[in-house]
């Protein structure tokens, strides 16, 4: 009774009664990491057009995670897709990498634009993770060789700023990273990795620009 | 009396979140680096204060040795002493005022002349400098002074000098300047204090441009409100209940071990300036 009395006093005063996030866990991990260990033992989905993702898992299997990927074209994802992606797998994914390779034969034009991909992919993740009812992490990647990137960076860019606030009220941290045919994958990862670890959090709607250029 | 009590009902009614010294050690036990600082000197202005000390212990956990850069040697001693004890030897310091720009020269004489050379420099010094008052006409010209010369000046004379060392040396480098989101809103950035916030991200920018043939690469984080002394809040206060997306303060702990990403083998791909605020706003 008191509990409730004092839920309710808390909101007629408007003071904000959502449980801060933080991952006060003390991780202990032997690798050489780019998440400070905090990623070990998690479910890391992968959502990629990529086709040749090994390098990517790779990577991530040295900060002791469990990856699994969804390999799509278009915009068709649903929740079905990630269900069946994680049957096999104990626990639920609480980190998604969305990646996007884009050259100059993509077609921005069509109506299975990358742009509308991501915001599909998104849609069907947030549906996702939400149900979930806990802290989780999506970030996204845009690796690109084209010359008209900018289009669909910026676009993504907004997106991503947008949804930090949108989605961070249900604990859903959300980040992104912008990388050119500079870049190796390896670091993409890495910054990923970063971005999606307890050290990430306080990045929540930044979208990165990564070149060597 | 009656302003504690009330306080007291009413954090009782919203979140809390008590900053504990485990919270802190939780957020500086592994490394973020992939181990690619081991064998680094890193030179950290500011050392003494909140984030100073947080940067210490996370390159001090990576394998660097630290230069720390203060105007209080009694700190630095025993801050020096402090790691010591916790088994670090890689730890030196050198007494400078950031206010007084002649003093940040003699850097030049004192340390880099002799010998001494950095790999990462961070450009942590700030004081505050009276912005949360808010006031514009009242500023006194000490006041404007002292914060632009502490804040800004004295990160470009320093890094002056640290890049024309490592030009010398034919060695690549880092700088981190720490900024803050104050130089972002309206409601700061008039004062001095986000003036020279702004000013840092200026001066990151002029770094890229004239020494990126060199591989020297400068960076910004923007922390928002993080649990400093500066900030209000100590060991043993609740951080609960900050104005964005974690519902809570950042730690110093999480701003240095951006730091230390910025200067790793990862770094260099960066071109981002990094909002370290979970999405605040002031």
């Amino acid at each position: 009774m008191k509990k409730k009395l004092q839920k309710v006093l808390a909101k007629v005063l408007g003071l904000d009664q959502r449980t801060p996030i933080v991952d006060d866990y003390k991780y202990y991990f032997d690798g050489k990491s780019y998440a400070g260990g905090s990623l070990s033992d998690s479910n890391i989905l992968i959502v990629s057009n990529v086709k040749d993702t090994r390098c990517i898992e790779n990577e991530l299997e040295k900060e002791g995670v469990t990856v699994s990927k969804i390999e799509l074209e278009k915009d068709t994802l649903d929740l079905n897709i990630i269900n069946g992606a994680q049957a096999q797998l104990i626990g639920p994914y609480t980190h998604i990498f969305n990646m996007l390779q884009i050259g100059n034969e993509t077609d921005i034009f069509s109506d299975s634009d990358p742009l509308r991909n991501m915001y599909q992919w998104l849609q069907i993740e947030a549906d996702y993770l939400v149900e979930l009812g806990q802290t989780a992490t999506v970030c996204v990647a845009l690796v690109s060789d084209s010359d008209t990137c900018s289009i669909v960076a910026n676009s993504i860019e907004g997106m991503i700023k947008g949804l930090s606030e949108t989605l961070g009220r249900h604990s859903i941290l959300i980040n992104g990273i912008y990388a050119d045919e500079s870049v190796p994958m390896e670091c993409i990862v890495k910054w990923m990795s970063f971005l999606s670890s307890k050290y990430g959090h306080i990045l929540t709607g930044n979208f990165l620009q990564l070149s060597l250029g | 009396m009656l302003l504690k009590i009330a306080r007291k009902f009413f954090e009782s009614l919203g979140i809390s979140l008590k900053y504990t010294t485990s919270l802190q050690d939780c957020f500086c036990n592994i490394t973020v680096t992939g181990r690619t600082l081991v064998g680094k000197t890193v030179m950290i202005s500011g050392a003494t204060g909140d984030i100073g000390k947080a940067l210490i212990k996370r390159f001090l956990l990576e394998g660097c040795h630290v230069i720390m850069v203060a105007r209080a040697e009694h700190k630095l001693l025993s801050l020096k002493e402090e790691f010591e004890k916790t088994g670090s030897q890689l730890i030196d310091y050198i007494v400078c005022d950031l206010s007084d720009l002649s003093s940040v020269k003699k850097i030049k004489t004192d340390y880099f002349n002799l010998g001494g050379s950095v790999d990462v420099l961070i450009n942590n010094a700030g004081i505050f400098g009276g912005a949360r008052e808010k006031k514009f006409r009242g500023v006194t010209k000490e006041t404007f002074t002292l914060t632009i010369n502490t804040n800004l000046k004295s990160a470009a004379l320093l890094s002056e000098l640290v890049i024309n060392k490592m030009i010398q040396e034919g060695k690549e480098g880092v700088i981190v300047n720490m900024s803050s989101i104050c130089s972002q809103f309206n409601s700061f950035r008039y004062s001095p204090y986000g003036i020279s916030k702004a000013g840092l991200i200026g001066l990151t920018t002029d770094i890229n441009a004239k020494y990126r043939e060199n591989h020297i690469i400068a960076h910004a984080i923007l922390p928002g409100s993080v649990a400093t002394k500066m900030g209000n809040l100590k060991v043993g206060d609740n951080i609960a209940g900050n104005n964005n997306v974690l519902n809570r303060s950042v730690l110093a702990e999480e701003v240095a071990s951006i730091a230390a990403v910025y200067s790793s083998d990862i770094g260099k791909y960066c071109k981002t300036n990094l909002v370290a605020s979970a999405w605040e706003i002031l």
